[in-house]
């Protein structure tokens, strides 16, 4: 583990002194980014679990027995609601024949992973701001446009990412793709989309893998031809050189080389070498090195996209490409092989149809993934001495836009649900002081409460907010924020 | 009525004009065509706005200019299609039913560069393997002469020029200069220098791939 600063001492008051103490040693003065490249690296993963998940349909569920209403409230059988000793998390374990009109078996068990991550989940209920999809998935992301509209993730990689290729990827799409609006962040750090996870380490190659391809020598002969001979003095770039499009341009291409130096193309690539449908070995290339430790932990990664943008997001943090990745379950119907449902249409959305199992079946999806994830993430070393793991400096952030109505009729269990402001999110990380909620939920409403940020003690009257929540987040991965004017964090840090 | 034609007749007027000048770097009327611009009539723009072209553009000009069917002009892994399937957003593209992916990125991406590259170098790569392979039908790379190593065979020095003409001409809609022919013939002696055998096929994919890389080819 990383030596913790002190609490006493403030954490940029050090940093100060780190400058001063470089300064008086003669060393040019740093930047603060300067200083935060010898920082050791956090990583923020963000899930998009767009269309709704409720809080209330897994940690926060409610039983019959103890709501009062429990014909008109959303709550559960008693015998489904998990609870685990000292902790104030439950989960929901259901099965069913199928998963409301889709024709499939449910089998949804969310008690495994709170069992084996409870003391690093932490739960923070929340009100959401907006009832609209894109509109409610961008603020989950900015904190409501706490800081200039800045996302979590533009933050991270402007913290972390120096160094980084690509330090912001985002697997997502809709409004956990959107860009900040901060225009004054440099477009490094700005989301670089990825669609296709499995096939997307292809464009970090110029030529490997293209047949008939003359030697790489021959073809940086070539670029540097092209750049010097043809471009430089050619009336085109005389007219239009200064162009924005043009200057990203060329600072395109310099990143280029820096990714074909670090051969990314294979050490990210997730297809293993199949002579039929993906013969790598066929074109000169090699499946990436962890593929077989990442099928093991993800089992299903060549048919469940959001298996393979968390294999990626792995690959990606272990090659210090990125600081941060975004992945999401997709809006797509999807069916393994005939006779599973991997994700509902619309995911979480599919509510409005059938409420009940469309949360336990994505909330199962997610939680599964994510048990995948951390797993490949604890058992990478973060570097080689400290002793700590990628997973010791990640945090995730399972974002979603809004909560779910709380209503349903005569105790039924096939009712569907609208858009609600009222929710709660799950954040998972050793940095947190897991195993809590900051508020609570009233069993008689469904309603989610928070906590009074003086103290962190529950209270019904009070709600926490997508700034509380951002600022906390930033707090908890050390980003700085001065000046920001983000409101006080809640006490997340362990 | 009569203003709009008055102003419609000056503005026809000038056009023409500006047509029959042999700097301008306008539609030449006369089918022949244009020649080369001459770097020091360019004026840096004050509003230089340009855009890449994207991924369906830069297909359907390779496959135009190299004489290929769209779907030959890039493969990844033999099965693949480059535009269609693997590297559609990176080049622009939207893919609103599998990824949701309502929009075009406002900007070209990290990897952009790189996706760009490998549809050129791929459809290059093809179109000079088929010419090579077949000097009698082919469609770029016509009347070279190559000894048995597969080398051009150059009696009197120089590469013959009117294979880059042709290039040009394909990609670009111009001439080249003088220096930018110059430039790719003597890139020959590069090229026969890393690559005893096979140097010409190399050197005619490598050409056909710096000209389709440019920005001039890439960007309006």
């Amino acid at each position: 583990m990383t030596p913790k600063l002190p609490t006493t001492f403030p954490r940029r008051a050090w940093l100060k002194a780190a400058l001063a103490g470089t300064a008086s040693l003669g060393v040019a003065s740093l930047s603060r980014r300067g200083v935060a490249l010898e920082r050791t690296p956090k990583f923020l993963i963000v899930i998009g679990a767009n269309g709704g998940a409720s809080i209330i349909d897994s940690f926060l569920a409610i039983r019959h027995s103890e709501c009062n209403d429990a014909d008109n409230i959303n709550c559960f059988p008693d015998e489904q609601v998990i609870g685990f000793a000292g902790s104030p998390l439950r989960a929901v374990d259901l099965a069913l024949p199928t998963t409301g009109p889709l024709p499939f078996p449910l089998d949804a068990r969310q008690s495994d992973f709170v069992r084996k991550y409870q003391s690093e989940m932490l739960v923070v209920p929340l009100r959401h701001s907006s009832v609209n999809h894109l509109v409610g998935q961008q603020r989950a992301i900015t904190g409501n446009n706490a800081w200039l509209g800045r996302t979590l993730q533009e933050c991270v990689a402007l913290e972390y990412g120096q160094s980084a290729a690509m330090p912001n990827i985002n697997m997502s799409a809709l409004g956990f793709a959107e860009r900040g609006r901060d225009q004054s962040i440099p477009p490094k750090y700005v989301a670089e989309s990825v669609t296709q996870p499995k096939s997307w380490p292809l464009s970090l190659h110029g030529s490997k893998g293209v047949r008939g391809a003359p030697a790489p020598t021959l073809i940086d002969s070539a670029r540097r031809l092209r750049n010097a001979a043809l471009e430089e003095p050619s009336a085109f770039q005389r007219t239009f050189g200064g162009s924005r499009a043009l200057s990203r341009w060329r600072e395109q291409r310099q990143l280029a080389a820096e990714l074909e130096s670090q051969d990314l193309i294979e050490r990210l690539m997730l297809m293993a070498d199949d002579p039929v449908q993906t013969p790598l070995s066929a074109f000169g290339l090699r499946g990436g090195p962890d593929y077989e430790r990442m099928r093991r932990a993800l089992p299903n990664v060549e048919v469940d996209p959001m298996e393979a943008q968390a294999a990626l997001s792995f690959a990606l943090l272990k090659a210090r490409v990125a600081s941060t990745t975004t992945i999401w379950p997709t809006d797509r119907l999807l069916i393994a092989g005939e006779t599973a449902l991997l994700n509902p249409p619309l995911a979480f959305d599919f509510s409005h149809s059938i409420h009940r199992p469309t949360q336990a079946a994505v909330w199962s999806r997610v939680l599964r993934v994510l048990d995948g994830l951390i797993t490949l993430l604890r058992g990478e070393p973060l570097d080689a001495t400290s002793g700590a793991s990628l997973w010791d400096h990640t945090l995730i952030y399972v974002a979603t836009e809004f909560g779910r109505s709380k209503n349903r009729l005569g105790r039924s269990e096939n009712f569907g649900s609208g858009h609600d402001l009222n929710n709660g999110v799950l954040l998972i990380s050793p940095l947190l002081r897991g195993n809590r909620v900051l508020g609570g939920v009233d069993p008689h409403t469904g309603l989610t409460f928070g906590v009074d940020p003086a103290t962190g003690i529950p209270d019904p009257g009070r709600e926490n907010t997508e700034g509380q929540l951002f600022a906390s987040i930033l707090d908890t991965l050390e980003v700085d924020t001065t000046g920001s004017g983000l409101p006080p964090p809640l006490p997340l840090r362990r | 009525m009569f203003h709009n034609l008055n102003l419609a007749n000056i503005l026809a007027a000038g056009l023409l004009l500006a047509c029959g000048n042999s700097d301008s770097f306008g539609v030449d009327m006369s089918g022949a065509a244009a020649p080369a611009p001459t770097a020091t009539a360019a004026f840096p723009s004050s509003r230089a706005q340009v855009r890449f072209k994207g991924g369906q553009r830069l297909q359907n000009d390779l496959a135009r200019a190299l004489t290929l069917p769209p779907a030959e002009v890039c493969t990844e892994l033999g099965t693949l299609q480059c535009v269609d399937q693997v590297h559609t957003v990176t080049l622009g593209g939207v893919d609103a039913y599998e990824s949701q992916i309502l929009r075009p990125a406002p900007d070209t991406g990290a990897t952009t560069p790189l996706a760009v590259e490998r549809v050129v170098l791929s459809a290059c790569s093809r179109r000079s393997r088929l010419d090579f392979a077949d000097p009698a039908r082919a469609t770029l790379w016509t009347g070279l002469s190559l000894d048995a190593d597969g080398n051009l065979d150059l009696p009197s020095g120089g590469v013959p020029t009117d294979t880059i003409v042709q290039l040009y001409q394909r990609a670009l809609g111009r001439e080249p200069s003088e220096s930018e022919a110059d430039s790719l013939v003597e890139f020959y002696a590069t090229v026969r220098g890393e690559q005893p055998q096979a140097a010409a096929e190399a050197w005619a994919t490598l050409v056909c791939f710096a000209v389709f890389t440019s920005t001039e080819s890439l960007f309006y």
